[in-house]
């Protein structure tokens, strides 16, 4: 073999292409075993590169907008198309914004005058987001993007997007979520959630001045408050509300008001259920409160600081006349009407007195997790649901009853334990939950919906435990819904974020053979050879594997077996064990 | 040459599209401005030549051929805007100063684990250094490369020029970053090399296992 200078070495690794025949690998390879200083460098430098590489990503948000640049385009003139139509009406819209701005305010609104210029952008953006214009244009939303009035904007799995307009409102909208912005003024907004969750901060509104979000099954109009409404489509519909007043319509159920600290839930069948729990405290700290009382045992909400004329109700003939407790009542409202705030799928109970024994939520847990770990399903669901009966209907309490039922097979009550759990649970939802309910979604091959509780799990607890299997799910199911492209980017993000999880290697498997199959043999060059160095020795196995794959499909079979040789004494995983040996056989190697 | 989505993008946009527009400027956008930020210039000129990549962009789409990918053509305006502010004079005096900036900046000389800081910081101070001092022509051809990722065969459809320029103009830079690391005296642990991406540990230490 010929011996090579440390300069002769340096010239080929500095050449950066694929070095001319084995013999030079191999004696390349030689010297850097016995070269302490040229393998160190080369190893140092290409650490340097990568980190400044990875270091650099971040000046990708020095960009500056796109209005900026469309902006200079027109005033440079040297524009067509948008530059040359654009010069008067930017000229107009100049005219038009000063018009506004030297109008006061209560006159534009009074005299009907023009409407201050949407100007809603994107304050910031997490993952995918995208906005589909009114001509089906599609555009990927970066930071400071502009959103039209009319246009969609959608948000992918474990994404975020945050958008604002100062003066109007801010919003959020979380992972796998759909909004059309049908309406977008100062005077006047409107939002139709399709699907997912917002959360809004609602700046103060003058009167004649409205802000309404709408769903399926109800619309939410806002007065000057921070509020979550979440859709389910086929569900649900929930709206929290953090400060402020909010009014919310169903078309069955008429009107509700929602305040701050309480929560509504409007399901398919347009029902109201409140989540909030009526204190129990006597009705002399409620003296400013109302209740108002629905038609067919359907809930009600109960308010606080109600000046009724502020909010007029609508009222439809037939509905009946709903009745005001302006005094002090002598009852507290449980009292009066035990028979609400009760979950819509159990029966309505009234106690007139309490249990004998008033077991505590810890001792029930306790005895419910005995009784399971001993094999006592029906027992346990017995003892569980006479608590939930009995108005102990906390998430942790239903969420074990769930399990329960799923111990014994009843999926389908599981199904039902773990919603009214989600119920109980507002705006709060634990992380377990979600991953249960997630599990329990992919046992019924549900998939939608266990998209959404990972999707979830990834929004609000990016650091659990279970983030591996969330982003290892999603990533089989955008395989599945036939986006190959987001299932590499997920698998990419989890063997980036999670080097050792096991749902690593499998995605990253998973992936390579998407290459493989496709015989895009560059692309899982770079796929396998990215993991060759890994820590993850069954990422490191699998990458080899694959690359002594993508060598024989290019037909370099000299590599192939150079790479077979190496994984000798070093291969531990009994199936790449096995698919080595299939592989030596085909090359009738021994 | 342009797949179907860019063919129909362009399209739209020589029709005057602004939805058209958007969507050219927020997909290539990025890639560009960390092309020119990776030429080691500070924050404010970086904002500006992007601007005047899209700007140029936008007013000549007219002429643009569609004989290569956008990407490669806009790659093509962002070099000649560069090499356009890298030759005005007052600014090269400036240039060293602004290098560090942008590390700083970007935070390049931070780390989470001490240990490594002052080890990666030195090592990415020569980086620095050598990119610095290394011919412009020599740079635009490294960073398209290693930090960029493009193919040699991309390169030199930017470059307007051969693959054999390319690639020579490549070793030289690699050769320059090479020899400033030496002279640099750095020594790691562990004996590791890329052979078009394959590493070869096992046999190294099989080779040397053999030869003792």
């Amino acid at each position: 073999m010929k011996t090579l200078s440390c300069s002769e070495v340096q010239n080929l690794l500095a050449r950066g292409e694929p070095l001319p025949s084995a013999d030079v690998a191999d004696a390349v390879a030689v010297h850097l075993a016995d070269c302490t200083r040229c393998g160190v460098l080369d190893n140092t430098i290409r650490e340097s590169i990568g980190v400044f590489r990875k270091a650099t990503e971040a000046s990708a948000q020095w960009a500056p907008s796109f209005q900026a640049v469309r902006d200079a385009a027109v005033e440079r003139g040297s524009v067509s198309g948008i530059g040359v139509w654009w010069k008067p009406a930017s000229v107009l819209m100049v005219a038009l914004v000063v018009a506004v701005w030297l109008y006061p305010r209560s006159e534009v609104v009074d005299g009907g005058g023009i409407n201050a210029p949407n100007d809603l952008r994107v304050e910031d953006v997490h993952g995918l987001a995208s906005q589909y214009g009114r001509d089906s244009e599609v555009a990927s939303l970066v930071k400071n993007a502009r959103l039209s009035e009319g246009a969609v904007v959608t948000t992918g799995p474990a994404s975020q997007l945050v958008a604002k307009q100062a003066g109007i409102a801010s919003w959020s909208l979380l992972a796998d979520s759909m909004v059309h912005i049908v309406t977008w003024s100062e005077q006047h907004v409107a939002l139709g959630l399709e699907r997912g969750e917002i959360r809004l901060h609602v700046d103060k509104l003058e009167p004649g001045e409205t802000f309404e979000i709408r769903t399926e099954y109800c619309t939410v109009t806002v007065a000057g408050t921070a509020f979550t409404v979440h859709h389910r489509p086929g569900i649900q519909t929930e709206v929290s509300v953090l400060s402020g007043v909010v009014r919310v319509d169903s078309i069955a159920q008429g009107v509700r008001f929602v305040h701050a600290g309480e929560t509504v839930v409007v399901t398919k069948t347009e029902r109201f259920v409140a989540k909030t729990p009526l204190p129990d405290s006597p009705a002399a700290e409620l003296s400013e409160s109302e209740v108002l009382e629905g038609q067919d045992d359907s809930v009600v909400v109960l308010r606080r600081d109600i000046d009724a004329s502020q909010y007029p109700q609508e009222r439809r003939e037939g509905e009946r006349t709903h009745h005001h407790a302006v005094e002090k009542p002598t009852l507290s409202p449980r009292e009066a009407n035990p028979e609400i705030f009760v979950p819509e799928t159990t029966t309505v109970n009234k106690p007139e007195t309490d249990p004998p024994q008033q077991r505590t939520e810890g001792e029930l847990l306790r005895i419910g997790r005995t009784l399971l770990s001993k094999g006592d399903d029906k027992q346990a669901i017995t003892l569980l649901e006479t608590a939930v009966n009995d108005g102990l209907g906390t998430p942790r309490l239903l969420g074990l009853l769930a399990d329960a039922h799923r111990l014994s097979g009843d999926t389908g009550a599981a199904k039902a334990a773990y919603q009214q759990a989600f119920v109980a649970s507002g705006t709060a939802v634990s992380p377990q939950l979600l991953v249960d309910f997630a599990t329990l979604c992919e046992q019924r091959d549900e998939a939608e919906e266990a998209a959404q509780m990972w999707e979830k799990l990834l929004s609000t607890n990016p650091t659990h435990h279970k983030v591996p299997a969330a982003l290892a799910a999603l990533a089989k199911r955008a395989e599945q819904s036939g986006d190959p492209v987001l299932a590499r980017r997920l698998r990419a993000d989890l063997c980036g974020r999670f080097p050792e999880a096991s749902e690593c290697t499998k995605g990253f498997v998973s992936t390579g053979r998407y290459f493989l199959n496709k015989r895009d043999w560059e692309e899982a060059e770079r796929h396998f050879g990215s993991q060759i160095q890994s820590s993850n020795q069954a990422l490191k196995e699998a990458a080899f594997v694959g690359l002594i794959r993508t060598k024989l499909g290019k037909g370099n079979v000299d590599e192939a077996r150079m790479l077979l040789k190496t994984m000798d004494n070093v291969v531990t995983n009994s199936t790449r064990i096995e698919e080595i040996s299939a592989i030596r056989e085909s090359l009738g190697d021994p | 040459m342009l797949d179907e989505h860019e063919t129909r993008l362009v399209e739209r946009c020589r029709n005057g599209n602004e939805a058209a527009w958007a969507e050219l400027y927020q997909t290539h956008a990025p890639t560009v401005t960390r092309f020119i930020a990776r030429m080691l210039l500070p924050k404010d000129v970086v904002e500006d030549l992007v601007q005047q990549v899209f700007v140029e962009v936008f007013s000549s789409l007219k002429r643009f051929r569609g004989d290569s990918k956008v990407s490669t053509w806009l790659y093509r305006v962002a070099v000649f805007q560069v090499q356009r502010h890298l030759r005005s004079e007052w600014r090269l005096w400036r240039r060293k100063r602004a290098a560090a900036d942008v590390c700083t900046v970007l935070g390049i000389f931070s780390s989470d684990n001490p240990a490594m800081h002052a080890e990666m910081v030195a090592q990415l101070r020569v980086l620095k250094s050598t990119l610095d001092s290394m011919n412009s022509k020599h740079r635009f051809v490294w960073v398209m490369r290693e930090l960029q990722g493009l193919s040699t065969e991309e390169v030199a459809a930017v470059l307007d020029t051969k693959v054999g320029t390319v690639r020579s103009r490549l070793f030289e830079a690699r050769r320059q970053v090479f020899a400033a690391f030496g002279k640099a005296g750095f020594a790691t642990d562990g004996l590791s090399f890329p052979l078009g991406g394959i590493h070869f540990d096992e046999i190294a230490a099989k080779t040397r296992g053999a030869s003792q």
